[in-house]
Order: structure tokens, then sequence, then C-alpha cells
């Protein structure tokens, strides 16, 4: 078992997903994109960490030399999950998606920062249960969500080392 | 940091993922500022998986799994680890591209 992902030859990456995961991602990409074209910068604080954490000043040029192409940075891995998701071949079962090398890169930058945002939102520590939550859980969908995540997040970092 | 849970963490852990990710050679010697060089650190986080962070150091500064796995532990024993260290220009742009890939990330100059 090595979850959804495969590693081909010339570095591509082959994943098989339900409809109902290749739903879940969906919406949690555009989610991303919204988020990243608004102005909730608290909810997404975690993707934008201080470079100088002892000299505001500093850290303040820094932020404005670098917020553009990060943020943009984070769109592209968003946009990239879309854009794939709509390129795949029916199997019984689910939907198959060949990735390129880079986009496969670019689908692990984007899962990541879900996992962030997410993380964040729901306070996530080091020692937090990995085991999912009964729906009837109000915390339900958002602690379910990033386990989730967090388990494709490893199945993906395992398919790009080998 | 967090573990990989199930088949992805077991697999990790026994060793198997060996081929290094080619990316840039490490340039530490590249370094011609007289003063003390720039400290990038990566910080420990509750989010970001231990397989993750190896793999970003591996792939952004082309250590070795050996070199990468060590560090990471460093980050996850100790808190902290200092990552890279050398001229303020490529410090930030270390900076900024392990900001990309979620790291937490900082830098100051050596005491």
């Amino acid at each position: 078992m090595r979850g959804p992902f495969a590693a081909k030859r010339g570095g591509r990456v082959v994943a098989v997903f339900t409809d109902v995961e290749v739903a879940a991602l969906r919406q949690v990409a555009a989610e991303m994109l919204e988020a990243l074209g608004s102005d909730q910068t608290h909810d997404l604080r975690r993707l934008f960490p201080p470079a100088y954490a002892d000299d505001p000043v500093r850290d303040e040029e820094f932020r404005a030399m670098t917020r553009d192409d990060l943020l943009e940075h984070k769109r592209e891995a968003a946009r990239t999950v879309l854009t794939t998701l709509g390129g795949f071949e029916r199997k019984r079962g689910g939907q198959r998606f060949e990735l390129t090398r880079e986009e496969a890169e670019k689908w692990l930058g984007f899962i990541n920062d879900a996992r962030l945002v997410l993380g964040t939102k729901i306070n996530v520590t080091e020692d937090m249960d990995h085991d999912p939550l009964p729906e009837s859980d109000p915390a339900a969908p958002a602690h379910n969500m990033y386990i989730y995540l967090s388990a494709l997040c490893g199945y993906l970092v395992d398919a790009l080392m080998e | 940091m967090a573990q990989a849970r199930g088949a992805a963490g077991l697999r990790a852990e026994s060793g198997t993922i060996t081929a290094p990710v080619r990316t840039e050679t490490p340039d530490s010697d590249e370094v011609i500022e007289p003063d003390r060089p720039w400290l990038v650190i990566v910080w420990n986080d509750p989010i970001n998986l231990m397989s993750y962070v190896t793999y970003v150091f591996q792939k952004l500064f082309g250590y070795s799994r050996e070199k990468a796995h060590t560090l990471m532990m460093q980050v996850h024993v100790d808190g902290r680890s200092i990552v890279w260290s050398g001229a303020r220009e490529r410090a930030e742009a270390y900076v900024s591209a392990l900001h990309q890939y979620g790291l937490w990330a900082t830098m100051q100059q050596d005491a």
C-alpha cells in the first residue's frame, strides 16, 4: 500500500483518487485560491512567517520584497491542482491523473500550504490524535480533512523521493 | 514536527528511500563576506511532516539524504537547526525559498 501516488519513469507521478477525494481536493484548492485573493491575512498568517525575527525594520523590507512572489507561488500551486484535476482518465471506482514532476511538486506545495492553513486554524499540536473524529463532532470536518491531507503529504513525499 | 502516519511512515523509517534529490550543490565555500556570516535557521513546528522537511532540505540545498535527515532531527529534537550559513543575499534567497515550501525559517547574523 503506497497511497494514491505512484512514481513513474521520467519523474512522472500517477495519482488515483475516488470521486469523493477529487471533489474534496477541488474544494480545498478553490478555497485556498479565494483566501489568497482576499484580505484574510489572519487565517493565512502561517504561510507568511517572519524572516528577520529580531529585526522588525529588515523584516518589513523582506516582506515587501518577497510577498508578491510568495503569494503567486502559492496561487500557482493551487491553480495547478485545479487544472490537473480537470484532466483525468476514468478508472473503476475513481479517477486517474498523470502528473509531470513539476506538477507533482506543485501538488506537494499546495497540500502542505493547505495543511498549514488548516492546522493553524484548528490549532494543531505535536501530540494531536491522528484518528478521525466521528461526523457528529462539530470539529470533524476540519480535523478529518487535516489528517487526510497529512497522509496525502506523506505519500507524495515518498513518491517524489523514490 | 509531525510524523507521516501509516504505510508512508513505515516505509520512510525502513530506509528504503535512498535516491538523493538532485538540485543545486551546496555552496558554503562561496562565502566572500569578511564579516560574520548569516545563519539560516529552521524552527520546529507541529504541522510540517518530518519526511517533508527532509525532502525540502535535500531538494533546496542539494544535501545528501543523511545530512538532510540529521538537520531535520535537530529541528525536531532541539526546536531549531542552522541549515545554512553564508552571505546575506544568499541567506535571504534561501529563507524566501523555505517560506515558499512552508517551513518556518528565519535568518540572523552569527553572534
